[in-house]
């Protein structure tokens, strides 16, 4: 482009103009169709505020008050600090959170790399076999270690008496950090395989053109294609780990963490003002892992342009043979472990008396629930899921397909990514607080609780599920959105056709497969979690995640391995179905993805 | 083809026009439209009236301000200030949904989950039509593009050429007043672009709906229009037919991003009839206007314009120069000259010259040979010095 001084300087407005621009601003009429975005806009407002904004400040303004409710300032977090007793699981948890952290993301990456770059066979069973533990609640993996390496274990005994037995010491920080990279492994993998996936071949072969060392290219060319995929996984498992409750409570022995902890002050002494003093510190390193990988992600741009040539790995053998062995073992690892709850499950008195029986799955004379807290179970991931993906996928179109209320779509977009960084324990703590409140003093006034009647319900369990998996939700509903033509809507709009038609016909037809997919993960997760319905179920309505800790407290742990062995089917055989049931519908309904 | 206007045309109108107002002639009126975003001034003032019927193009580089504009015609964009007049009615402050366009998109755009049918039929199954009348009108649509037997397949079945037909077919289904086509060619292939490109005059031709196409490719709004708005940053510069454009721009701006030009840099030498330039001494037919002896000018030549002849006839309109190379385009040669400069201190200057494939048969094209160049008075525009272009 050049200059040209024939016409006037282009940014300089005419005084006359500017006079306008000042008085007298268009701005178009708003129509009935504009109020109804706005009307859900409003209400995906309300939602998150009344159940993340209000029971987050709830349990903020707990831990700065004493039992009696008045003002304390920061008392609880002195009185914490100078207890050595509560102090230390603060530094044991960060212990446990960052050493499983690290197991897991190496672990995850060499696996991940075997995956996406070599040309090992077998990498469609490694991968389902990966990503079993996802679907079992972390308890399964302590149980299962306490039936291996415990004082009673399998390997402690040396596979009673023929090998010479050895004990790992797994009560305590051992056990608690091979449960926790047991557990957040496959989150690890699941990341890191898309991030080293989208590789494009032209910079390697850059690279071997160049002449460089097959180390110098992994450390110039593959590192820092997946460094923002490394930094997620690693925030990921480090808010796993960091916050789980099921693995400490079952081997951690002594060992207190930050979640045993609030357990303890919660259901044990009913002391909620240090429960919710405990809840923040719990908070404030996941919020900040949060906000750091928040960072990260916004400095990541599209690496890989349109024209990029994926990578087809080719056969090295030393490198293939040894990337199969390493796959080979941690898969290994992980079926015996969930092996083992299984096994354990199915056997008289493990490890003494071997003989095969279906009396564990006989909850009658145990307590926990039973089949009622199962089915329990099975509803609530059931109300989840349906909910659940309603309430995403909408909130998720208003907030990348609605052109006004720039400030509201992006605070909503914020407020929907903050509960990644929210520990299931947290979110209960503040649902007990929110929700039990009959009434508020409003500047002196009492207002009732309009939300009171949910305590103690389905919903208040529904709900507290929806929000804790919440973001990774919206964020497979917002990218799927993302990928649509951004001009549906002004072509709708063009024709006089309103944007709720446009969402029903178009939107939701296009991105049935990620809204599936948002359904299945609200209810797997729904069916295995326990933290954040552990304070909120009332004793009418036992789930069965839950019950497996309380069976496990109570000593029968067969009991407990069979109710978790129960959740791991039904999470694996919804998710079989779905693809059975998918799979069809696909290939009726998904006509014109064919080319 | 049916060479009438669609049968069932008119089938959603605001409700809220009233009949054309008789004063202004114009159907689209655009009045000290201004638009910025944050500092960034997209729109200054600007004004624009488009007759019925007319095929416009909105021509400009990147940034020019060309697509805001449409975006503020179809209600995409608010202006700041300033009005938008269609069809004698103010539509400044009505939302897109309920002003009367039909929108065509460089990406499509089209539902990939419908059919080309459902596409096309999208709109008109919110009008009051039975279905029978809706297919009819489908059909009439898709012969109307071309593709008479699409209906049936979905997007991704379509080549770039059948998907952007089948958006066309979908904007002119509700027999808009208005047809906006945003960058339609861009992303196609260069032979399936001018195809559309006929194709697509041929059924401006045919349906008569007044038509805006915002496009970065001269060639384009050159074959197409009937007349061109150039724009660049934030201002139309000039507005003319695409042979007023081509033949006579208004700026050094236009001349060069329409076509390509040779400047040379001179001076007048005789108030209103006579320049100076890069050594050539041209008496102009029409006078200049209020431009005094002395004044520095750029003189404006286009390559094609420029004749190469054997040997110089002697006039002050022709002077040597050495051919430096010449690059064989197919249907012409395009010949880079330079002609050596009369003082010292300057640099030679350089120029372009087409010469036709007959020519170059006549007289051969050698590197380094010295020819004479004629620039003919009659075909210089001289615009006053300072726009180098």
């Amino acid at each position: 482009m050049s200059e040209t001084s024939l016409t006037p300087p282009p940014a300089a407005l005419s005084s006359e103009a500017t006079a306008q621009l000042a008085t007298q601003r268009v701005r178009q009429n708003i129509t009935s169709e504009d109020w109804l975005a706005r009307g859900l806009i409003a209400l995906t407002g309300l939602w998150l505020i009344v159940t993340v904004a209000l029971p987050l400040l709830q349990i903020l303004w707990r831990s700065l008050t004493n039992s009696a409710g008045e003002f304390v300032g920061f008392e609880n977090y002195i009185t914490y600090f100078s207890t050595p007793a509560l102090f230390n699981s603060f530094f044991n948890s960060l212990y446990i959170g960052l050493a499983s952290m690290v197991i897991s993301v190496v672990l995850g990456f060499g696996f991940a790399y075997a995956i996406t770059r070599t040309a090992i066979a077998g990498k469609s069973i490694f991968m389902v076999i990966a990503m079993l533990p996802l679907y079992a609640p972390s308890l399964v993996h302590a149980i299962a270690l306490i039936y291996l390496f415990g004082n009673q274990g399998l390997i402690t005994k040396g596979f009673f008496g023929v090998l010479p037995g050895f004990d790992i010491g797994i009560y305590g920080p051992t056990g608690i950090i091979i449960g926790m990279v047991l557990f957040c492994f496959p989150q690890a993998v699941l990341i890191l395989t898309v991030a080293l996936s989208l590789a494009d071949a032209r910079l390697y072969e850059a690279s071997t053109a160049l002449r460089s060392s097959p180390f110098r290219t992994f450390t110039s060319v593959t590192l820092p294609s997946v460094r923002y995929g490394i930094i997620s996984a690693a925030f990921v498992c480090f808010t796993l780990a960091f916050t789980d409750f099921g693995v400490p409570k079952v081997v951690g022995g002594s060992f207190n963490v930050l979640a045993t902890d609030i357990y303890k002050q919660v259901i044990g002494q009913q002391n909620f003002v240090m429960g919710s003093t405990v809840s923040i510190l719990l908070l404030l390193p996941t919020v900040l892992a949060f906000i750091l990988d928040r960072i990260a992600q916004q400095r990541q741009v599209a690496l890989l342009s349109a024209r990029a040539v994926p990578l087809q790995p080719k056969p090295t053998r030393l490198l293939d043979l040894s990337m199969f062995i390493f796959c080979a073992l941690i898969c290994f690892m992980i079926l015996a472990t969930l092996g083992t709850a299984v096994l354990a499950s199915t056997v008289n008195v493990w490890p003494y008396d071997m003989s095969l029986t279906m009396r564990h799955y006989d909850f009658s004379r145990v307590s926990g629930g039973g089949y009622p807290a199962y089915w329990n179970s099975v509803r609530m991931a059931f109300y989840t899921a349906i909910i659940g993906t309603v309430i995403v996928f909408i909130s998720a179109y208003l907030v990348e397909k609605i052109k006004r209320l720039e400030w509201a779509r992006s605070t909503i977009y914020f407020a929907s990514m903050l509960p990644v960084a929210l520990p299931g324990l947290v979110i209960g703590l503040a649902y007990i607080f929110f929700f039990n409140i009959p009434a508020f003093n409003f500047l002196g006034m009492r207002v009732p609780n309009p939300l009171n009647g949910l305590y103690g319900t389905m919903a208040i369990l529904v709900i507290a599920n929806i929000i804790h998996f919440y973001t990774v939700c919206f964020l497979t509903a917002s990218t799927a959105l993302k990928q649509m033509d951004a001009e549906f809507e002004t072509v709708s709009a063009s024709m006089g056709v309103p944007f709720y038609q446009t969402f029903w016909r178009v939107s939701v037809p296009v991105c049935l497969p990620a809204v599936l997919e948002i359904a299945m993960y609200f209810f797997v997760n729904a069916m295995v979690t326990v933290s954040a319905v552990i304070f909120l179920y009332p004793p009418a309505l036992p789930l069965a995640a839950v019950a497996v800790v309380n069976m496990d407290d109570a000593g029968v742990t067969a009991s407990a391995a069979a109710m978790s062995v129960l959740i791991m089917a039904t999470s694996i055989g919804v998710r079989v179905l779905y693809g059975v049931a998918t799979w069809s519908i696909r290939t009726r309904t998904q006509a014109w993805r064919k080319r | 083809m049916n060479a009438s206007p669609p049968a069932t045309a008119s089938v959603r109108h605001a409700p809220h026009t009233p009949a054309p107002s008789s004063v202004a002639s114009a159907y689209l009126q655009i009045r000290k439209v201004t638009k910025t975003f944050g500092k960034f001034v997209a729109l200054a003032d600007v004004s624009l009236d488009i007759e019925p019927g007319e095929f416009i193009c909105f021509l400009g580089p990147s940034g020019c301000g060309k697509t805001t504009l449409l975006r503020v015609i179809a209600g995409l964009e608010e202006q700041n200030t300033g009005q938008v007049i269609q069809n004698g009615v103010d539509v400044s402050r009505l939302p897109p949904s309920r002003r009367d366009f039909g929108i065509v998109f460089q990406s499509y755009a089209l539902f990939p989950n419908l059919t080309a049918a459902q596409n096309i039929a999208y709109g008109l199954e919110n009008e009051k039509m039975s279905r029978q009348q809706v297919q009819q009108r489908v059909q009439e649509l898709l012969d109307l593009v071309g593709l008479p037997d699409a209906g049936p397949k979905f997007p991704a079945q379509l080549s770039g050429g059948q998907q952007q037909r089948i958006a066309l077919a979908r904007a002119l289904a509700l027999a808009p007043g208005l047809l906006l086509l945003d960058e339609p060619l861009s992303a196609l292939d260069a032979k399936v672009r001018t195809n559309l490109r006929t194709e697509i005059t041929a059924l401006h031709r045919r349906i008569g709906v007044t038509t805006i196409m915002v496009t970065h490719d001269q060639e384009e709004a050159l074959s197409m229009a009937d007349r061109i708005v150039v724009m660049d940053q934030g201002r139309i510069v000039q507005i003319g037919t695409p042979l007023e454009i081509y033949r006579n721009p208004q700026t050094p701006f236009v001349a060069n991003f329409v076509g390509v030009m040779n400047f040379l840099s001179g001076e007048i030498v005789a108030a209103g009839q006579r320049v100076q330039a890069a050594g050539f001494d041209l008496h102009l037919p029409h006078a200049l206007n209020g431009a005094a002896t002395g004044t520095p000018v750029q003189v404006a030549i286009r390559p094609e314009d420029v004749r190469l002849l054997g040997i110089s006839n002697g006039t002050g309109d022709t002077r040597m120069a050495r051919l430096c190379d010449v690059e064989f385009l197919g249907a012409f040669y395009r010949v880079r000259l330079e002609l050596p400069s009369p003082t010292a201190d300057t640099p030679p200057t350089r120029m372009l010259a087409d010469v036709g494939a007959e020519a170059a048969r006549v007289m051969p094209l050698v590197s380094g040979a010295e020819v004479a160049v004629q620039v003919p008075a009659e075909l210089v525009q001289v615009f006053p010095e300072g726009g180098s272009a």
